[in-house]
C-alpha cells in the first residue's frame, strides 16, 4: 500500500522538479542521514530544491498522500534537526542562496534561507554595515537554520539572538500555502522559530545595522571561576554593555595552547562604540579586573592579536573534536549571577561521570556549552552521557535555567522538555502542532516530547484567574488591574519579574538609577503595552511570560536573556490584543539607558491560520470576544 | 575486498565527526550543494564501505560520480578540526575503484621537443628538480642556478596538480626539490601521512637551498601566497620557510574562491587596491589564475613567478 503510493507521490513530483533532481539511490539516502549531531536516520528519497517557487507544490503533494518533509540545508546542527526520523522526504534547500536586496537606507536585507551567514557578512562590510546573529559556525551555517533554531552567537548581548534582528519572512505551511508574514503579524516569530515543524522558512527579512565606529577587545586571566564570574557580574551590574564577554575554562585553554599556563579562565570582552567613550570605559572596566585579582590583563592589541584570540575561542569545541569522533555539544542558559555555581556542578558531573570536555560560555548572557566528547562506537560511555545529561538538566531547571539557549530541541533533547515546561504548556505546543499540521508532515517527531508528565499545583494567587479561563463565561480583563506587585526586581542580573497589570510610571518611580525599562511609552499598563504591540522592540526584552487560556496556565521562558526552548509564544501573544489569552506575570530584561524604539498602531489582521490557533488556544472564544466573533462561526458553516 | 581491508585503509575516515566546517570550503559543494559532492559527503561514503553499509560492486556508478567531482584543492584540509585530510581519503578511493588520479594532457609533441631541450639534464644525481613551469627559460634558469649551489639535479617535469598518489611514479632519488610552492605541500604532506611510506630523505622548495638575501625582491611587490594544500603540520614549517621575507612583502591571500567560473569580489577587490604594482608567485597554477583574473577585472598588475628572481 505505501509502496504504491511512494511510486505515485515520486511521478507526480517529477513533473514539479524534473528527473535529475530526485534522488532514490542508496548513497544519496546513506549521505542525507546524518547531521553534526550522533543521531542518524534514513529518508525514503531526497529532494533538489532549486527554486522557491517549487516548495509550494512539493508540500501540497507531499501533504495529499502524508509523507513527512524534513529540510536540510548545511547539515551542522547539534541536536538533530535536521534528520528524518520518520522516513520521507528530505528536502535540500541548499541551493537556495541568493540575496535578494540590501537596502542600507532602511537597514535591512532580503535573503532566501540557503544563504550563508558569512556570505551576507563579507557583501555587507564593504558597504559599512553587519548582520548581529553571529554563531560560532557562522562561516558554514545558513541563515534559514539560523532562524529556525534562534541562533545567537557571542554578540547577542547587545544586539540580540536571530529573533530580535527578524523583520519579516516568506513561509510555507504544511498545506501549501504561501505566507508573506511582516514584523507586526503575531504568527512570525511561532512559525519561524519553530525549527521547521510548522513550515518552511524560503526568504527572510533581517536587521543589518552599521558597523561600529570604533572596537576595542580587552583579554583578562585570573585564576580560578569565581573571580572571573565576580568580574562579569561587576561589570554587567554598573551599567556597561560590552558586545562579547566570553570565558574559556581550563580544559579549552589547554588544548587551544594558550600560552600563559598560570591562568585558569580567561576572560575576553568587546567593546564597541564611540573612542572617547570606549577610553573611560576601559580604565573602569580594568580597575573591575584588578580588583577581582587578574593576573594578566592586555589592553592595546592590535589587529593580528585579536584575530588570534577570537580565533583560540573558535577552536575551543573544535580542538576537542580531534580526540573522538562523538562531539555533543549543549546549550544551557541560566540567569548571569548563577554561571559559576552551575560551571561548577557540570565539571563535577564530567568527573563523577569519568567524561571528557570543555566548557566555555558567552558569560555576558549567561549561556554555557558544555562539550562533551564520546567514542561514537563505544555503547558504555553513550549511556554514561544519558545519566550525566539527566542530572545537569534536572539542576539547571531547578536554578530557574533553560534547556536551550541557541541550538534548539529537536531529538536530542526532547525527553528533557518534560522537566522544563509543565504539563499544560506541553499540551498547548501539541495542539499548535497539531492544528497548522493536521498530518504531522512537517519535521514530524521533533522538539515534543513523547510521554505525558504530571500536572503542577497551580499558584494560590493565580488559582482565580485559572478557573476563569477554563469556565465558559467572558474572561474579565480588568480584575487583572490588582495584579500589580513587583515579584522580583534582580539589580545584579538586570531583570524585572513583575504582575502583569503594573503600570509604567509606577514601574519608573521604583526603578532608580542606571535601570530602564526596555520602552519609550510612559503611561498605562505593561499588559496593554504588551498586548497592543505598539511598541515594536518591547517583546523583544520580555523574556519571560506567565499567561492563561484555554488550555490553562502556561509559562514559558525565564530569567535568562536567550531562549530556544519550545515554541516561541512570548511574540506570539505580544499584539494579539487579548484575544489568546490574559498575560499575568512578566520578566522583563532592563537596561542600563533609555531605548529608542518606533510605535505604530497595530491592527490584528484575521486569516485562516490565526482563526485555527484561536480554536487552539480559546475554543470557548472567552477572551475578548468580539473580536473574533464572525470569523468563528464562518469556519464552522464551512 | 573484504571489510577488514578497508578499515585499514579508512582508519583516519572514522575519525570524521560530521560537523560540515568543510562544506562551504568546497568548490565542488559551491557549485552542486549535494552532500555527495562535498567533502563530508566522500569521507562518509569512505566510513560506509567500511562498515559495509555500501557496497563496492552495487554502488560503484554512484561513488564514482562522487569521487570523480573533487577539485584538488586541499581546502577541506585546512579547516578539518578533526585534523584528518579528506582529499587524501579520496585519492585512497579512487585508487580502489582503479581510476587515474589527475593527471595533466601531455602533448606528445611537447614531450618531445621537452626532452631534446634538456637532454643533457637527464643524468644520475642525488637530487631531482620537479618544476611545473611552461616556461624553459626559466627552467634553464634554474637548473643553472642549482648547479651553482652545489645542488646538482636531474629533472622531472609534472603537470600544475598531482597527487600525493603520482609520487610512486617518481623515480628514487634523495632529495626532491620543487619550484612549485603547491606541488611541494603536497608531497610534503604525503611524506608527513605515515601511511605512505616514502624513502625520501629532504624535500625543499628551491628558495630553501639559497639563503634568504640572494632572493632579490623588487620594491614594490607583494608576494602572493595562498593556502592551497596548507594543512596544519606543514604550516610551521612553511613559517621558518618565508621568516625572511616576512617584515617586507609576504602576505597571505586566502584562495578560498580561486577556483571555479567566477572570482571571488573580496580577492579581485583586494588585489585592486594594493599598493603594490608587482605581484610574485610560487605556483604555476596560481601564475595561471592571477593573469585570468587581472584580464577579466582590467587592472594593471605584473605578475612574476619567484624564479625569475633568483
Amino acid at each position: 500500500m505505501r509502496e504504491s503510493k511512494f511510486k505515485q507521490v515520486l511521478q507526480e513530483l517529477k513533473k514539479i522538479l524534473g528527473d535529475e533532481n530526485i534522488l532514490i539511490s542508496k548513497l544519496d539516502l546513506l549521505l542525507n542521514s546524518y547531521d553534526s549531531s550522533p543521531i542518524k536516520a534514513r529518508p525514503e528519497a531526497v529532494l533538489n530544491i532549486k527554486n522557491t517557487s517549487q516548495i509550494s507544490p512539493v508540500l501540497q503533494i507531499l501533504n495529499k498522500y502524508g509523507f513527512s518533509a524534513t529540510v536540510r540545508m548545511s547539515a551542522s546542527n547539534h541536536d538533530g534537526a535536521c534528520i528524518p526520523i520518520k522516513g520521507g522526504f528530505v528536502l535540500n534547500l541548499a541551493a537556495l542562496d541568493k540575496i535578494l536586496e540590501i537596502n542600507t537606507k532602511e537597514n535591512y536585507a532580503v535573503v532566501e534561507s540557503g544563504v550563508i551567514n558569512q556570505d551576507l557578512q563579507d557583501i555587507l562590510k564593504p558597504l559599512g554595515f553587519f548582520f548581529a546573529p553571529d554563531p560560532a559556525s557562522r562561516a558554514f551555517s545558513t541563515i534559514g537554520g539560523n532562524f529556525a533554531l534562534n541562533a545567537g552567537g557571542a554578540k547577542s548581548l547587545k544586539y540580540g539572538a536571530s529573533a530580535q534582528n527578524l523583520l519579516g519572512a516568506e513561509i510555507v505551511l504544511a498545506d501549501g500555502k504561501i505566507l508573506s508574514l511582516k514584523k507586526e503579524n503575531p504568527i512570525l516569530h511561532l512559525l519561524v522559530k519553530s525549527e521547521g515543524t510548522l513550515g518552511i522558512i524560503t526568504k527572510l527579512k533581517v536587521k543589518i545595522l552599521p558597523l561600529p565606529k570604533h572596537k576595542e577587545t580587552l583579554i583578562a586571566g585570573f585564576l580560578n571561576l569565581k573571580d572571573t564570574m565576580q568580574a562579569v557580574q561587576q561589570i554587567i551590574s554598573l551599567g556597561f554593555l560590552p558586545s562579547a564577554l566570553e570565558v574559556m575554562d581550563e580544559n579549552a585553554l589547554a588544548l587551544t595552547q594558550y600560552n600563559n599556563s598560570d591562568i585558569k579562565t580567561l576572560l575576553i570582552t568587546e567593546l564597541e562604540g564611540t573612542k572617547k567613550q570606549i577610553t573611560e570605559d576601559i580604565k573602569q572596566i580594568v580597575n573591575i579586573f584588578k580588583n577581582n585579582k587578574a593576573k594578566e590583563i592586555k589592553t592595546n592589541l592590535d589587529k593580528t592579536e585579536i584575530k588570534q584570540i577570537w580565533n583560540t575561542r573558535a577552536k575551543a569545541a573544535l580542538a576537542l573534536a580531534k580526540q573522538a569522533n562523538g562531539l555533543m555539544s549543549f546549550d544551557y542558559a541560566v540567569e548571569r549571577p548563577k554561571l559559576a555555581e552551575a560551571v561548577e556542578f557540570i565539571q563535577n558531573i564530567l568527573k563523577k561521570y569519568n567524561l571528557r570536555g570543555t566548557i566555555v560560555f558567552h558569560a555576558g548572557d549567561g549561556n554555557l556549552h558544555p562539550n562533551i566528547i564520546f567514542d561514537d562506537n563505544n555503547y558504555f560511555e553513550a549511556n554514561q552521557i544519558k545519566l550525566a545529561t539527566k542530572e545537569i538538566d534536572n539542576f539547571i531547571f531547578s536554578i530557574g535555567g533553560t534547556l536551550s539557549a541557541e541550538h534548539g530541541i529537536a531529538v536530542q533533547k526532547r525527553a528533557s522538555m518534560n522537566i522544563f515546561f509543565n504539563r499544560d504548556t506541553i499540551g498547548l505546543f501539541k495542539k499548535i502542532k497539531n492544528a497548522l499540521d493536521k498530518k504531522d508532515i512537517l519535521n514530524p517527531q521533533k522538539i515534543l516530547p513523547l510521554c505525558e508528565n504530571e500536572k503542577q499545583d497551580v499558584p494560590a494567587d493565580l488559582q482565580n484567574f485559572y478557573n476563569d479561563a477554563l469556565s465558559t463565561k467572558e474572561f474579565d480583563f480588568k480584575q487583572l488591574k490588582t495584579l500589580n506587585k513587583i515579584v522580583d526586581f534582580d539589580k545584579e542580573n538586570y531583570t524585572l519579574t513583575v504582575q502583569a497589570g503594573a503600570l509604567i510610571e509606577d514601574l519608573n518611580k521604583q526603578l532608580t538609577g542606571k535601570f530602564f525599562l526596555p520602552t519609550t511609552q510612559k503611561k498605562g499598563s505593561l499588559l496593554d503595552l504588551f498586548l497592543s504591540g505598539k511598541d515594536t522592540a518591547f517583546a523583544d526584552f520580555v523574556t519571560g511570560l506567565t499567561f492563561v487560556c484555554g488550555e490553562g496556565l502556561i509559562t514559558v521562558g525565564g530569567k535568562f536573556v536567550k531562549n530556544a526552548a519550545g515554541y516561541d509564544l512570548i511574540h506570539f501573544m505580544s499584539g494579539t490584543q487579548g484575544a489568546f489569552g490574559a498575560p499575568l506575570l512578566f520578566t522583563l530584561r532592563l537596561l542600563p539607558y533609555q531605548i529608542k524604539s518606533k510605535t505604530n498602531k497595530n491592527e490584528l489582521k484575521i486569516d485562516e491560520t490565526l482563526i485555527k490557533l484561536k480554536k487552539v488556544f480559546d475554543k470557548n472564544n472567552i477572551f475578548k470576544p468580539k473580536i473574533f466573533k464572525g470569523y468563528l462561526d464562518e469556519e464552522t458553516k464551512l | 575486498m573484504k571489510k577488514q581491508n578497508f578499515d585499514t585503509i579508512f582508519c583516519d575516515a572514522l575519525k570524521c565527526n560530521h560537523c560540515g566546517l568543510c562544506l562551504q570550503n568546497c568548490p565542488a559543494y559551491r557549485e552542486e550543494k549535494q552532500e555527495k559532492f562535498s567533502p563530508r559527503g566522500r569521507v562518509q561514503i569512505a566510513c560506509l564501505l567500511a562498515k559495509q553499509k555500501l557496497n563496492l560492486k552495487q554502488d560503484r556508478k554512484d561513488i564514482l560520480e562522487a569521487v570523480k567531482t573533487c577539485k584538488n584543492c586541499y581546502n577541506c584540509a585546512v579547516l578539518c578540526p578533526t585534523g584528518i585530510v579528506p582529499q587524501n581519503i579520496n585519492e585512497r578511493l579512487k585508487n580502489i575503484l582503479k581510476i587515474t588520479p589527475v593527471t595533466q594532457n601531455k602533448s606528445l609533441f611537447k614531450n618531445l621537443i621537452f626532452k631534446i631541450y634538456f637532454r643533457k639534464f637527464f643524468k644520475k644525481t642525488d637530487n631531482l628538480f620537479i618544476t611545473s613551469s611552461r616556461n624553459f627559460k626559466q627552467i634553464k634558469q634554474s637548473l643553472d642556478l642549482l648547479k651553482k649551489n652545489n645542488f646538482e639535479s636531474s629533472l622531472y617535469k609534472e603537470s600544475v596538480c598531482f597527487t600525493p598518489y603520482t609520487i610512486k611514479k617518481l623515480p628514487d632519488f634523495k632529495t626532491y626539490i620543487f619550484d612549485d610552492i603547491e606541488n611541494y605541500r603536497l608531497i610534503k604532506n604525503a611524506f608527513l601521512d605515515s601511511k605512505i611510506k616514502l624513502d625520501i630523505k629532504q624535500i625543499l622548495f628551491i628558495t630553501q637551498i639559497l639563503e634568504p638575501k640572494s632572493v632579490k625582491l623588487p620594491e614594490d611587490s607583494l608576494i602572493v601566497l595562498s593556502n592551497t594544500y596548507l594543512t596544519q603540520e606543514t604550516k610551521e614549517e612553511e613559517m621558518k620557510l618565508f621568516e625572511a621575507f616576512k617584515n617586507k612583502t609576504l602576505n597571505f591571500v586566502n584562495n578560498r574562491y580561486y577556483y571555479g567560473p567566477n572570482f571571488h569580489p573580496k580577492t579581485v577587490e583586494y588585489l585592486k587596491n594594493i599598493p603594490q604594482k608587482t605581484l610574485i608567485t610560487l605556483s604555476e597554477r596560481e601564475n595561471i589564475f592571477l593573469k585570468k583574473l587581472i584580464k577579466k577585472y582590467k587592472f594593471k598588475k605584473e605578475v612574476i613567478p619567484i624564479q625569475f628572481l633568483i
